[in-house]
């Protein structure tokens, strides 16, 4: 991480702000394109990783209910939701791309197939993040609130959404984090002009000159704190204090 | 006040309550004494109504309430071991059951008062209940079970796994709770000095099911 910041700052074997000064141009020298927007990939970046964050912990939520609520038929579902673990990134970013590219669902030029495949990677945190607190719920705590007054919705309100109130904002952090680092997926649904970070610094390592290279690794330094602030946040809020 | 009326329940082929009846009168606190593993949970479980039996009735003021769901019925019930909301306060967890009943909000604040000064525990509402003691926790747990003024109590084994001296220290406030409060309560245990120091009645597991 020390290197990543540090080489941010040298160019072409000087100490320059130049790198981080230039973020916002576009162009290596007058009619000569940097064929990236730097800026503009860490506002795709996190936009991205908003709807890939609100896509994923929907789904996760859903089928973490779900595969706690039926074991037996659950633990198919469950299985199936972990299959991106076992999966490379690039792998599932092709299956989107052949899968989506026929009508009636010929979506690969729609801006969100990027996100959905970051969801698609992140489902399985999510997932698991979740069912690890609605199984540790002793099924007397559900018993308890009956006896007390709570109706089965308000039972699952009561006792099982609160208590996944905590993971499901860490996973909202995770799933966001998780979408800005992805590289593998975005390389195959990714189309011109929506570049994301990751994207914006591999093409810049493969431009010529100093210039690129030491942005490049301005933009890893961004990624680093953007991803860095996200998980800690989310570290943060689950250590937090007792529900009101 | 209470009739149990030849209840059956088997898990997995084996029989674990067969034919069980017993009666319960209004005021009473009643200890139903047996071994451990006998069936006592099962049976407190059925009245409660998380658990339907294979056979058999359970009447609550001559009404038939087998089919009943648990949180319609008014039966509270204390568990083993204690089951508070971790992620709710003392206040909440005691203001639980009148909250789910819709009492509002100054009457359940007057409620929750009114009975952590009856177990002790007068100040403690805005504590977190994984910080309390385990005869805090016991407390909790009973204030929170009388709070939506049930019909009827249920205590399964509720001193379980407390040392001999706050044992017996609860037993004595428990009795006294229980008496102040003219709570009908039926009291599952196998240590036949907390179901004498309780109840006011004794029924002996072997007495309630046909030989």
């Amino acid at each position: 991480m020390v290197a990543l910041v540090t080489r941010s700052f040298r160019v072409a074997g000087d100490w320059s702000m130049s790198a981080w000064t230039k973020l916002g141009a576009t162009e290596v020298r007058p009619g000569a394109g940097l064929g990236v927007d730097p800026l503009a990939s860490i506002a795709t970046s996190l936009r991205f990783a908003m709807v890939a964050a609100a896509i994923a912990t929907v789904v996760g939520f859903l089928a973490a209910a779900a595969i706690n609520a039926s074991p037996r038929a659950g633990r198919l579902l469950d299985a199936g939701l972990m299959l991106p673990l076992a999966t490379s990134a690039v792998t599932i970013g092709l299956g989107m791309l052949i899968t989506f590219d026929t009508w009636p669902v010929d979506w690969r030029a729609r801006w969100w197939l990027v996100p959905l495949g970051h969801a698609l990677v992140a489902v399985p945190f999510v997932v698991r993040a979740l069912l690890g607190v609605l199984r540790a719920i002793p099924a007397d705590l559900r018993a308890a609130a009956a006896t007390l007054g709570a109706s089965p919705v308000r039972t699952w309100w009561e006792v099982d959404a609160r208590a996944m109130r905590r993971p499901l904002l860490a996973g909202v952090g995770f799933s966001a984090a998780i979408s800005l680092g992805e590289f593998g997926a975005t390389t195959i649904l990714t189309r011109s002009g929506t570049e994301t970070l990751p994207i914006a610094i591999g093409r810049l390592l493969r431009r010529a000159g100093a210039l690129p290279q030491a942005q490049a690794f301005a933009m890893a330094t961004i990624l680093l704190l953007l991803t860095t602030v996200l998980v800690v946040a989310s570290g943060v809020h689950e250590r937090a204090g007792i529900d009101a | 006040m209470l009739d149990v009326v030849g209840v059956s329940v088997a898990f997995d082929g084996r029989q674990v309550l067969d034919d069980l009846s017993m009666h319960v009168d209004r005021g009473e606190v009643v200890a139903v004494l047996g071994a451990s593993g006998a069936g006592k949970s099962t049976l407190l479980r059925v009245i409660a109504g998380l658990l339907t039996p294979d056979a058999g009735r359970v009447l609550l003021e001559g009404v038939d309430i087998t089919d009943r769901p648990s949180h319609l019925r008014r039966i509270g019930m204390i568990f083993q071991d204690e089951q508070l909301f971790p992620h709710l306060d003392v206040a909440a967890n005691v203001g639980f059951g009148p909250r789910m009943s819709g009492w509002a909000a100054p009457r359940i604040a007057t409620r929750v008062e009114e009975l952590l000064d009856i177990v002790g525990l007068t100040g403690f509402g805005a504590r977190r209940v994984d910080r309390l003691s385990g005869g805090e926790k016991k407390r909790v747990a009973l204030a929170r079970s009388l709070a939506p003024e049930p019909a009827l109590l249920l205590l399964d084994e509720p001193l379980t796994g407390l040392d001999r001296e706050l044992h017996d220290r609860l037993i004595v406030e428990l009795h006294d709770v229980l008496r102040s409060t003219a709570t009908t309560a039926v009291l599952v245990s196998h240590d036949a000095d907390e179901a004498a120091a309780l109840a006011s009645r004794i029924l002996y597991w072997s007495d309630l099911q046909p030989v």
